[in-house]
């Protein structure tokens, strides 16, 4: 799972308190990958307990800070993981797929409806990820490039769906308006 | 509508291929406002460049009504047409239609040449523009020694000359790759967000289209979803 390994990434260039590792890890995922900072908590204490992190604790009262640095152990574990692609990409798991799956048979003129709607979703997010590029073009931002890259893997995917999206309607068209449309084989 | 630039009312129009008609734009009505970007998508054979062409006046309409400008297209004559389209509208091409003899500026002031305006003036004119586009350098390299997203922001430069409120691209980016691409679209979204002019644009990248504020596609002829989208602010 890679909040561990991220985690273990930020640390490795000095010691981190829980928020500024949120904060770092929403910077390394583009903010793409909703995490709160509970998880980061729960994440950063299984990962004590696995002796990959250390706790530091400094002050006293109001100024009592909880920093955490990488062990031995958790240098090791990231370069491993670091030089190992992952095996299974990201599930490819919607909603609509389930929607589609019961309207294809039962109520196709609701399922190219369906079509339709999800296709202007899909245009709004493309419209709102373009947006997201055009004010990183003109910006200074630092790590700007990866942020970049992110925002194009998120426009290609996106794209990907709304050719698929005419794939499906084309396929839908041409069964014609419903079940009753189709005859059963001699 | 606020304020309309351009207002089809039942627009359509035919094509013969043989004996048979084929209906490229089929009973279109929709506005386009002042100072907005549209982007025009659909499969191949659609009816996207028909409908930019009854749009900017280089097509008229068989049936219903095309008002550009505040004119009623269908009722100009062709010199009236060529003149409104002259001096009010930009066209942009995605094979960028170059003139290959002629240098960059040369090419941005062929309109003002057309128009007998003082040769020394139109070049200086079409040099100050180019600049603008980043291309200072290369006012006087002939098309062949640019590359294409060059070669398309030298057209775009050549568009502008007549300082038009409207422009019409077909495809802009159809023959340049991701970067050029996205360079156009941010220098044509740049004309409309600092410029205040009107765009409209057809494409079948949808990427493209969503540096558009209103994405229409179309299917046989249709209009089949018309999408606002917020736009790009820039
Ligand atoms: N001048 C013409 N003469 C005959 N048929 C034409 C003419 N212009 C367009 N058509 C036909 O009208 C239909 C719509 O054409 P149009 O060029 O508007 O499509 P398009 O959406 O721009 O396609 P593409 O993506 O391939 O450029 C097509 O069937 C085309 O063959
Ligand atoms: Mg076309």
């Amino acid at each position: 799972m890679s909040v561990k390994h991220g985690i273990l990434g930020i640390l490795a260039d000095g010691p981190r308190h829980g928020y500024e590792l949120k904060t770092q890890f929403d910077g390394l995922t583009g903010g793409l990958w909703d995490l709160n900072v509970g998880q980061i908590y729960s994440t950063l204490e299984r990962m004590r307990k696995d002796g990959l992190v250390a706790l530091e604790e400094s002050g006293e009262g109001a100024d009592e800070r909880k920093t955490y640095r990488v062990t031995d152990a958790g240098r090791e574990e990231l370069d491993g993981w670091l030089q190992a692609p992952p095996l299974r990409p990201r599930p490819l798991r919607d909603e609509f797929f389930v929607q589609l799956g019961l309207l294809i048979d039962r109520n196709r003129p609701a399922a190219l409806a369906l079509i339709n709607g999800v296709r202007r979703v899909h245009h709004l997010r493309l419209a709102s990820l373009t947006r997201q590029k055009v004010l990183l073009a003109r910006s200074q931002e630092r790590g700007r490039i990866h942020r970049e890259l992110l925002l194009d893997a998120a426009l290609l995917h996106v794209e990907a769906d709304l050719t698929w999206l005419d794939r499906c309607e084309e396929r839908l068209g041409a069964l014609g308006g419903g079940p009753q449309a189709e005859r059963p084989p001699p | 509508m606020r304020d309309a630039i351009i207002t089809l009312d039942g627009a359509t129009r035919r094509f013969k291929r043989g004996h048979a008609v084929i209906t490229a734009v089929d009973a279109i009505s929709l506005a386009v406002e002042r100072g907005t970007f549209t982007a025009i998508m659909g499969k191949s054979g659609s009816g996207k460049s028909t409908l930019l062409h009854l749009m900017s006046g280089l097509l008229t309409p068989d049936a219903g009504r095309v008002e550009l400008l505040g004119n009623d297209a269908g009722q100009l004559s062709d010199n009236d047409l060529t003149l409104l389209r002259r001096d009010y509208i930009g066209f942009i091409f995605q094979f960028f239609n170059l003139l290959p003899s002629l240098t960059a500026a040369e090419n941005v002031a062929l309109p003002l040449l057309l128009a007998r305006r003082p040769r020394g003036q139109a070049l200086s004119r079409a040099r100050e523009m180019l600049a603008t586009m980043g291309l200072a350098d290369r006012v006087d390299h002939k098309p062949d020694e640019l590359s294409g997203g060059q070669m398309q922001r030298v057209a775009i430069a050549r568009a502008l000359i007549n300082d038009p409120p409207l422009l019409f691209a077909d495809e802009p980016t159809g023959n340049l790759d991701s970067v050029a691409g996205e360079e156009v679209l941010l220098l044509l979204k740049d004309l409309q967000t600092r410029q205040g002019r009107t765009i409209v644009m057809v494409t079948h990248d949808a990427k493209a289209a969503a540096y558009g504020d209103r994405i229409i596609t179309l299917r046989d002829g249709r209009v089949q979803q018309d999408i606002a989208t917020g736009g790009v602010a820039v």
